[in-house]
């Protein structure tokens, strides 16, 4: 029986940290970044990204970025070609929950 | 310069608490050996301390990667004891939680109720060997039963005391995941 394992939404977690990856960034930016965008809502526990980082970089959607041009030691990870297929098809999910909201709200009305 | 406190916790949740408390005067934990405590004075409330329960020892590989990450995130590691891990983080920085979410939650939640039964279990298991020298020394006369006796008593009143402890991250987890099944 084959799962169906590529539906389904993924956590906030995970959407912030692919967000906060449209370029290079380091854990600790990466909470800052999602904490900026949600105004302070979204507060990334650092357990709690850890875990996330290494989950996505097992399933590839992320990987370390090589920190030639980076001025920090700390290290950096970006997003695969995957990684970014599944941020998009992720944006989509969720144009497509607001729609709906939208649509269902306004026909009740 | 340092204080020192002696205290003894076997739940880590209310020792992070009483960190917190001292903290919150002035008093910022340093170090730790056993029961001993020793406290720096530092600004009212300036840190904020969590403890967790790592995977791995913490000269694993995993468990020392791990700790690097929560220091490039800002967070201070205080010391290891065994398998915990004192975190700290200056409370200017902002509120300091470990986990965000109902999973991480729950997975480290899971490890102490693991650790916590593993112990109350071992120690039913030493119990039970103490009741055959208590009974020795009841039934037989064996002299030396009597420290059996003592023992059997301590470690019974350890595993009720760990077997509480391991209910209680249970019953934790249990609620997380009735959470679980609404929102993340």
């Amino acid at each position: 029986m084959e799962e169906k394992a590529a539906q389904g939404a993924l956590t906030e977690t995970v959407f912030y940290i692919l967000l906060s990856l449209s370029k290079p960034r380091h854990g600790y930016a990466i909470m800052r970044n999602a904490e900026r965008l949600t105004g302070g809502r979204v507060s990334l526990g650092p357990g709690t990204l850890y875990g996330a980082l290494n989950a996505l970089l097992k399933k590839q959607w992320i990987c370390e970025a090589n920190r030639e041009n980076s001025d920090t030691r700390k290290k950096e990870y970006a997003l695969t070609r995957i990684g970014e297929n599944a941020l998009a098809q992720e944006i989509a999910r969720l144009q497509e929950l607001v729609r709906n909201a939208k649509s269902e709200l306004e026909g009740m009305q | 310069m340092g204080k020192a406190v002696i205290k003894w916790w076997m739940d880590a949740e209310k020792e992070e608490k009483w960190l917190n408390e001292l903290a919150a005067q002035g008093l910022a934990m340093r170090s730790f050996w056993l029961c001993r405590y020793i406290f720096e004075e530092c600004e009212k409330g300036e840190y904020i301390y969590r403890i967790e329960l790592l995977e791995e020892m913490p000269g694993h590989p995993s468990s020392e990667a791990y700790i690097r990450f929560m220091e490039e995130s800002g967070v201070e590691f205080v010391q290891p004891w065994v398998r915990w891990a004192y975190f700290r983080r200056k409370a200017a920085d902002g509120p300091f939680e470990l986990f965000s979410d109902a999973d991480s939650r729950i997975a480290h939640y899971s490890r102490i109720c693991r650790l916590y039964t593993a112990l109350a279990i071992a120690l039913l298991g030493c119990a039970l060997s103490n009741a055959y020298g208590t009974w020795l020394y009841f039934a037989e006369g064996f002299s030396f039963g009597a420290v059996s006796f003592g023992a059997l008593r301590l470690c019974l009143a350890f595993f009720i005391l760990l077997f509480a402890l391991g209910r209680k991250y249970a019953r934790k987890i249990a609620r997380l995941k009735q959470e679980r099944a609404i929102r993340e």
